[in-house]
């Protein structure tokens, strides 16, 4: 399945926009996701040092939670609002 | 749906915020205290806002929600700037009221930090030149067990909430 992931802030800037396209198994989880960003594009290297996590339905999701194309997808870099 | 009740305010925004039409907003007959927090652009020409605004608001929502229920208090109103903050403009600002000064100083306090902790929204410090940095930020915590909000006190200190003793 293919899945599209918006992208904030630090995030957004590195991948030139606000979201991004991944190529994904059917079942796969968060973490499938997050290694699938961090071995190709232009994400993977911020990956390497940034501590993202991904929001599936506007949730907090974790490494185990299981996506659907059609969820709302979101990587969420370390939060400095306030 | 919490955005229809009336204890509860919830806007980001980026328009500039005002204390005196939040303060205004959580105003009650019954409540003699309202507290108000604001955080302010300190150090830096500007600070650029950006959020993941459909699920902050749903965050700050339910964080004002559960702070009125938690803390007893008459309301909440918090109100988040996205886009150019200038030194010495608000970029957030939590106002609560309650019938008396401590649930209205702890609602608010909590209500700041789980916004801090909890809300999808990130900053970059801009200086005259226009050169920026993203600011190195938090991951996000989780918040409370909703079911554990019927007796606060006996939150798992894992939550991070600092109960009173």
């Amino acid at each position: 399945m293919n899945v599209r992931i918006r992208l904030f802030a630090i995030l957004r800037e590195r991948a030139g926009g606000d979201s991004i396209e991944v190529e994904l198994a059917d079942g796969a989880t968060v973490a499938d996701a997050l290694r699938a960003l961090q071995e190709t594009g232009p994400l993977a290297s911020i990956l390497e040092r940034l501590p993202v996590h991904m929001a599936v339905n506007r949730e907090y999701a974790t490494p185990h939670t299981p996506l659907a194309a059609e969820d709302e997808l979101a990587l969420i870099p370390p939060l400095s609002g306030g | 749906m919490a955005e229809a009740d009336p204890q509860i305010h919830v806007r980001v925004t980026d328009e500039e915020l005002s204390v005196d039409a939040l303060s205004r907003t959580v105003s009650r007959a019954d409540a003699g205290a309202i507290v108000i927090f604001c955080g302010v652009t300190r150090e830096v020409d500007r600070l650029d806002y950006e959020a993941y605004r459909e699920m902050a608001c749903e965050k700050i929502t339910l964080i004002a929600t559960d702070c009125v229920k938690r803390h007893g208090l008459a309301a909440a109103a918090i109100e988040h700037r996205v886009g150019h903050v200038r030194l010495g403009e608000a970029s957030v600002i939590v106002a609560v009221s309650g019938a008396h000064r401590e649930e209205a100083f702890a609602g608010a306090r909590e209500a700041i930090d789980r916004v801090k902790a909890d809300a999808p929204i990130w900053k970059r410090e801009v200086d005259l030149d226009g050169t920026g940095r993203w600011v190195d930020g938090t991951e996000p915590q989780p918040a409370p067990d909703p079911a554990a909000n019927a007796a606060p006190s006996v939150l798992p200190a894992s939550h991070g909430i600092t109960q009173a003793q």
